[in-house]
């Protein structure tokens, strides 16, 4: 499934109107899908940093990282078709794309791919300054908020649950709890978490 | 929720949404949500925001020369295999979207086996998409790749006074369209029109608005030299709705 092959960019399609860079992200996704070399530059440059990072939280190995935003990139192309933008921004489609990819990876390097204290430090506020964040925007800075308003113990069930893809019964044994308290610690979690999405406009329902 | 079922269900739909209930648990809630519609409703939330969770992970600059290799392995894939086979209609809707199966493109065979929910699920919305494809589209397979020296030409789309999206059409041998609409217009069904200098219209084809808006690229059947007006017409009365100028520059 990963691709391996290497091969030298040359973009010489010449284009009028705007910069590709000026388009949307639909716009990126689409060309991506078509195979349009400028399209498919500008969209992978639009976001290698959200896609490798959430690869790199989830593997905390930035080889194995480089090669599972690889494979999302891949992914993307081949499935561009499927998404939605009344579920979610591009970004956040990328983004889920990855985190599956990794977590199918990490399964594979080890039972726990990641110290929790080590994820729960990848939900804290991010630095300024990307198109992506300042589409994410206020409902993104509302869920960070939320989570830091969790019990520690829900935050950090739900966050290994969410971003390392530990089952409840892999949480319980990370946390030295019954798995029923897994469940319900995971569950009152994102329950409370689409709650705060949903009341400040974010989860597009 | 009225069915007893459903409190048991309940119990796992988070689980469900990561992604991460066992499989015992999981058959058991598959099962319900199949008749469902209200635990359906509850896990395509839960995926959401378990999907917006995911996006808070914070950028990290890749190593030198990433964006580089990532984008010659996509071309020379583009090059070595054919294109990725276009669903009959462009999901834009979340009609047939069930738990998290926006994200839940397929996963590799083999791995995170335990963890087929999503696309359990999403087997159901690809059900409804297909049902949903007689008035649909698909990319033909003269869409395929670009082509030296294409032209882009961009345009906002308007209804009334507002701007309600975008359009971008890519010209050359194999032109293509992507239109995004974000505003209310307030239509379902619309047919995709191009208005070519000379007056004829080419209908790009006929797409759902899901709450006013929608996301889809298509081939274009003209270029863009010859393209003037793109047009969303409502498929039923046949108003115009929304319009985008795409005088071509050079």
């Amino acid at each position: 499934m990963s691709l391996t092959a290497t091969a030298a960019v040359t973009c010489d399609v010449r284009r009028t109107g705007p910069p590709v860079d000026q388009l949307n992200d639909e716009a990126l996704l689409a060309g991506l899908g078509a195979g349009d070399p400028d399209l498919t530059a500008a969209f992978v440059r639009r976001f290698a940093s959200k896609v490798y990072g959430v690869a790199l939280a989830v593997l905390g190995d930035p080889a194995a990282a480089e090669d599972v935003a690889q494979m999302a990139f891949e992914r993307a192309w081949r499935h561009s078709s499927s998404y939605d933008p009344r579920r979610a921004t591009v970004g956040t489609w990328l983004a889920a794309i990855t985190r599956n990819l990794a977590i199918d990876a990490a399964r594979v390097r080890r039972p726990c791919p990641v110290d929790p204290e080590t994820l729960l430090g990848v939900v804290a506020p991010t630095r300024e300054g990307t198109e992506a964040r300042a589409v994410a925007g206020e409902a993104a800075a509302d869920l960070r908020a939320a989570l830091r308003r969790l019990p520690p113990e829900q935050a950090r069930a739900v966050v290994l649950a969410g971003l390392a893809g530990l089952s409840a019964s892999q949480v319980a044994a990370a946390e030295g709890i019954p798995i029923g308290t897994a469940k319900t610690r995971i569950r009152s979690a994102l329950t409370r978490l689409r709650r705060i999405l949903a009341d400040s406009g974010g989860d597009g329902d | 929720m009225t069915d007893p079922a459903c409190s048991c269900t309940a119990d796992v739909l988070a689980e469900l949404a990561l992604g991460v209930a066992d499989a015992e648990a999981r058959a058991s809630a598959l099962a319900h949500l199949e008749r469902c519609a209200a635990c359906r409703a509850e896990l395509r939330g839960l995926g959401d925001t378990a999907d917006a969770l995911v996006a808070l992970t914070p950028e990290v600059d890749p190593p030198d020369g990433f964006e580089e290799r990532v984008v010659g392995c996509l071309l020379t894939a583009r090059d070595a295999a054919p294109l990725p086979r276009r669903a009959a209609v462009h999901p834009l809707t979340r009609t047939g979207r069930a738990g998290s199966g926006h994200h839940g493109v397929p996963r590799p065979a083999g791995a995170g086996g335990h963890r087929p929910t999503r696309r359990a699920l999403t087997t159901v919305a690809a059900a409804v998409a297909v049902a949903l494809g007689a008035v649909g589209w698909a990319l033909s397979g003269a869409a395929r790749g670009p082509v030296p020296n294409a032209a882009m030409t961009t345009g906002a789309l308007v209804s009334g006074q507002r701007s309600v999206g975008e359009v971008v059409l890519v010209a050359g041998r194999s032109p293509w369209v992507s239109v995004a609409v974000h505003g209310e217009t307030g239509v379902g069904w619309v047919r995709c029109e191009l208005v070519e200098r000379g007056g004829e219209v080419v209908t790009v084809g006929t797409f759902r608005l899901d709450g006013g808006a929608g996301h889809w690229a298509a081939a274009a059947r003209t270029g863009s030299a010859q393209v003037r007006q793109a047009l969303l017409v409502d498929a039923y009365s046949g108003r115009v709705v929304a319009r985008a100028g795409l005088a071509a520059t050079s």
